[in-house]
């Protein structure tokens, strides 16, 4: 179920998107929230969609994985569209049955807030589609560097993002080993009262975290003995590189998307 | 200067990855606030590794959901901080630290971890409740009352949240005398 989930996401195409510097998409990702914002009328919404279509087109991403990504927010969605529908009031009334009234502003808004939603959930996904977790994590802590200076650990932050990303796959797999293992030692994990249920969890529990801290032993001695000492001084096999193409989509996107937001 | 020891830093990511995985078991329930035994693994990390480990994995685990990876119960990117249930992940962090601080200064017995874990449950819900009277009134436009955020996103899970801190209470004393030795937190 979870492995799906994590290695799922990233889809490797060689594509123009895919070889951007993974802070330029980080930045392009915040200007693109920052104009969904400052929109309120449907034609900015034109050239947003107008901008998520290019970008789609060129990271070779097939659609279909996009709209699974809105899939989980479908609730929320809906949610937001039938409230307003139904609650906001204003202009003519466009369709009546009992108490229910339907009215334009209603209609409006809801339209509106729930475009804004899957405009915002479709584009910050095309993020994790187009850049692998790792990437994703150097980027963030090359982007939060000058925050060291008030205190933010960006480099430990980023180190222990990818050792959880690393080790989410490992210790669901564990903790579903020691099930089993318990299991055919007698463990029942299913039927008892809440109370019981919950005291079972004990033997899962108990090897599961004690497994945990003798992997963070052993790996934090692999990592010593290889000289590990935190973020300073410290080099990359593959460092980033800004090149000419990412100052350039960095510039465009920045002009397009701001200037959507400030006159639509 | 040095903010973590490696194993420190390992723990913390260690502990971010077993959050993530206590997401992943939940009961979907209606009103969107689902049922997860994430408070569990929560209430773990603290008392176990005590609060700036705590705090920092629960960071680790929102940072990792908030750039797009879809940890969190129901996705994850950076339009999650509109889901009404946000709230209680940053609660999670507070709270997570308000225990491992409690939790560090104080013996380590039964009750104390009690009295610990049910004041950070407290924090958990406190930032819950907030954010989700604001996503309500603010975002979506609806007029939910202060009455209805604290029905739906607090009361009706009290009761059985009460339990989790009792028996992560009863679970974290059973660990800690096995594993004493390796713990940050008995360190020192």
């Amino acid at each position: 179920m979870l492995d799906d989930i994590i290695i799922g996401q990233y889809i490797e195409r060689d594509s123009f998107i895919h070889s951007l510097d993974p802070r330029i998409k980080i930045l392009v990702i915040i200007f693109f929230i920052i104009t969904i914002f400052l929109i309120n009328a449907f034609t900015g919404y034109l050239f947003l969609a107008f901008f998520i279509l290019v970008t789609v087109l060129l990271s070779k991403i097939k659609v279909k994985y996009i709209i699974k990504s809105i899939r989980p927010l479908i609730f929320i969605i809906s949610f937001t569209l039938i409230v307003h529908l139904f609650m906001t009031r204003g202009g003519q009334i466009i369709w009546e049955w009992r108490f229910l009234k339907i009215e334009e502003e209603g209609l409006r808004m809801g339209l509106f807030m729930s475009l804004r939603l899957i405009f915002l959930v479709s584009y910050t996904s095309l993020l994790t589609l187009t850049t692998s977790p790792l990437a994703l994590t150097d980027g963030l802590e090359s982007l939060l560097k000058p925050f060291e200076k008030i205190g933010l650990p960006a480099h430990e932050l980023a180190m222990m993002m990818s050792i959880a990303l690393r080790f989410i796959p490992t210790l669901l797999e564990e903790a579903q080993k020691i099930m089993k293992a318990q299991k055919a030692r007698g463990a029942d994990f299913e039927s008892g009262n809440l109370i019981n249920k919950a005291k079972s969890l004990i033997p899962l529990l108990v090897p599961l975290f004690v497994n945990a801290f003798r992997r963070a032993d052993d790996l934090a001695l692999a990592m010593e003995a290889r000289c590990y000492r935190g973020g300073e001084g410290r080099s990359r096999m593959n460092a980033l590189l800004l090149v000419n193409k990412d100052y350039i989509v960095l510039a465009l996107s920045f002009v397009y998307l701001i200037s959507v937001g400030i006159f639509l | 200067m040095k903010n973590f020891e490696t194993k420190e830093l390992i723990l913390v990511a260690l502990f971010a990855a077993l959050t993530a995985i206590g997401g992943f078991l939940s009961i979907p329930m209606p009103f969107g606030v689902p049922f997860t035994l994430q408070p569990f693994f929560v209430i773990f990390a603290a008392n176990l590794l005590g609060g700036k480990l705590a705090f920092f994995s629960q960071l680790t685990y929102l940072a990792i959901g908030l750039v797009g990876i879809p940890i969190f119960t129901q996705g994850g990117g950076p339009s999650y901080v509109l889901q009404p249930t946000f709230g209680y992940l940053v609660g999670f962090a507070v709270g997570a630290y308000i225990i491992g601080k409690i939790v560090e200064k104080r013996e380590k017995t039964f009750w104390n971890l009690l009295i610990a874990n049910s004041i950070g449950l407290i924090a958990f819900y406190f930032f819950g409740v907030i954010h989700l009277y604001l996503v309500m009134n603010l975002y979506m436009g609806v007029d939910y009352g202060i009455k209805t955020a604290l029905w739906g996103g607090f009361l009706i899970f009290l009761p059985w949240d009460l339990i989790k801190g009792l028996l992560a209470a009863i679970i974290s004393k059973e660990m800690m005398g096995r594993i004493e030795d390796q713990l940050p937190i008995t360190k020192s």
